[in-house]
Formats: structure tokens, C-alpha cells, sequence
């Protein structure tokens, strides 16, 4: 695994230092990599597989890290796109008599469940009661409304 | 008055008034149910025929059994209508638009109770 084949889609590297150079996965992002320093000490192969696991540990974790990114931005684009429908969807004409149709049915079934009740009263009860509450009543106030 | 014309006692003419509240309640939960085996337009169209037939042996009972069994049958067919209204505003609006369009529909609903006793009182 060379270093191209991890940043190449990012940053191009001059071809005179694309043979041997191991950085580190703590350098920055730049594109100004003619600043780095090509590290002549790492040519031990051992040294230079570690430096190479380390890399390709580095780039799994940058497309998991892109992958998951990726999705997220994709669902709430979606979200967002279908928001966007949502608020700007108008009715037909059908779907407009469909709603003026369930409005009218709305109406007469509520009509219907209150007109009955001021035509329906058997009697009026006809108590005369004085002008105070029930708890002021005497005992004999209730005894003498029972008698009437 | 109903309750003179049709010879009701009190306690009957206060089971003319629950007959429709109580099948109009228990039947909402089943019209949906069924309107999902079913359809939307066959439920709807059930109920309002029965809501319309109930309204009409109302109108021509003569005595309180008749008169409970229409107000019964209103209340299964009344029930089936306000269960599916619901039903069918959800299906045909997003999310988005629903705040707006049930006002149109609860407004109706609203107007309804509140004019009913009204014409009731002054017939």
C-alpha cells in the first residue's frame, strides 16, 4: 500500500517522493506536501510494514467514518426533500370534494347528537325552591318542597 | 315534544338520547377495522346509508321502541362516519398539510353542536 493509493483521491503527490515515504497518520490534510520530510530512516522493512498497517488502519477508518457521513447527509436530505414536498403538495380538485363531502357528513353527525336533546324533556319539574343553594336548606324547606 | 308524541316515560327518553351515543362509540374502533379488510368508500358509504335509514324510521316511528331502534341505527351509521372521516383525511393529506385541512372539518363538526340544540329548541 503505497501512499498514493491512500490520499490520491485527495492530494496529489509529486512523483519524487512517492517511493519510500511513510507519514505519519498525524499529518495534517494540506496540499502543500512538499513540505514533508521524506523519512530515509524508515527504510527497514519492518518499520515500513508497521508504518504501512498503520495507513491502511487509517484509511478503513476514514471510509467508515465517509460511509457513516454519507449516509446520515443522505437520509436527511431525504427528510428534508420530503418536507419540502409535503409543504408545497396541493389537493385536487377530487380531494378537495372528498374533504367538503366528510365535512358536510361531519356536520349532520354532530347536528344530529344535540338536536334531540331540548326536544326530548318528559315534563317540566316545576319545584320552588328559594333563592339559595342546597346547603342553606333547612330540613324543613326539603320537607315542605316534598309535600307541594 | 318527542317524549309526548311517542308516549316516552323519562327514563325512556333519556335512553332516546344515549341510544346514539352508545353504538356511535363502540362501533368507531370496528369501522376502521373494517374499512382495512374492506375499503374506505364501502364503510363510508355503510355508514351513511345506515345513518340515513335511521334518520328516517326516527322520523316516522309512532312509539319509543322504534324510536330507539332508529336512534340506535344512527348511532352505528354516525359512529362509521366520524371514524372514517378521520380515517380518509389521513390517507389523502401529508403530514405537513393536515393542521390546516382538519380545521375544515372539525369546524363543520363544531358548527353542528352548536347549532343543534338550537334548531332543536325552536322545533
Amino acid at each position: 500500500m503505497t501512499l498514493h493509493a491512500v490520499f490520491d483521491h485527495r492530494l496529489p503527490l509529486p512523483e519524487n517522493i512517492a517511493h519510500a515515504s511513510i507519514l505519519t497518520p498525524d499529518l495534517p490534510l494540506s496540499r502543500n506536501m512538499t513540505d514533508h520530510v521524506e523519512l530515509q530512516a524508515f527504510n527497514d522493512p519492518t518499520v515500513q510494514q508497521a508504518g504501512e498497517d498503520m495507513i491502511v488502519s487509517s484509511e478503513d477508518k476514514l471510509k467508515a467514518n465517509a460511509t457513516i457521513g454519507m449516509e446520515a447527509i443522505s437520509s436527511s436530505n431525504q427528510s428534508l426533500v420530503q418536507r419540502d414536498e409535503d409543504a408545497s403538495w396541493k389537493p385536487s380538485r377530487a380531494e378537495i370534494l372528498i374533504v367538503v363531502l366528510l365535512a358536510v357528513l361531519s356536520f349532520m353527525v354532530a347536528l344530529d347528537a344535540t338536536i334531540i336533546v331540548p326536544a326530548l324533556p318528559v315534563r317540566t319539574i316545576r319545584v320552588h325552591l328559594p333563592m339559595t343553594s342546597v346547603d342553606e336548606m333547612t330540613s324543613d324547606d326539603c320537607q315542605s318542597h316534598r309535600g307541594k | 315534544m318527542i317524549a309526548k308524541a311517542i308516549g316516552a316515560n323519562s327514563v325512556q327518553a333519556f335512553w332516546i338520547g344515549t341510544a346514539y351515543l352508545l353504538p356511535y362509540g363502540v362501533v368507531q374502533p370496528l369501522a376502521q377495522y373494517c374499512s382495512d379488510t374492506f375499503s374506505r368508500r364501502a364503510v363510508l358509504m355503510s355508514g351513511t346509508l345506515l345513518f340515513t335509514m335511521g334518520s328516517i324510521l326516527c322520523a316516522v316511528s309512532k312509539n319509543v321502541p322504534s324510536m330507539l331502534s332508529g336512534r340506535a341505527i344512527q348511532g352505528i351509521g354516525g359512529g362509521s362516519i366520524t371514524c372514517l372521516s378521520q380515517v380518509i383525511f389521513t390517507d389523502i393529506f401529508p403530514l405537513a398539510q393536515r393542521a390546516k385541512w382538519a380545521a375544515a372539518i372539525q369546524l363543520t363538526a363544531a358548527i353542528g353542536l352548536i347549532i343543534g340544540p338550537l334548531i332543536g329548541w325552536y322545533c
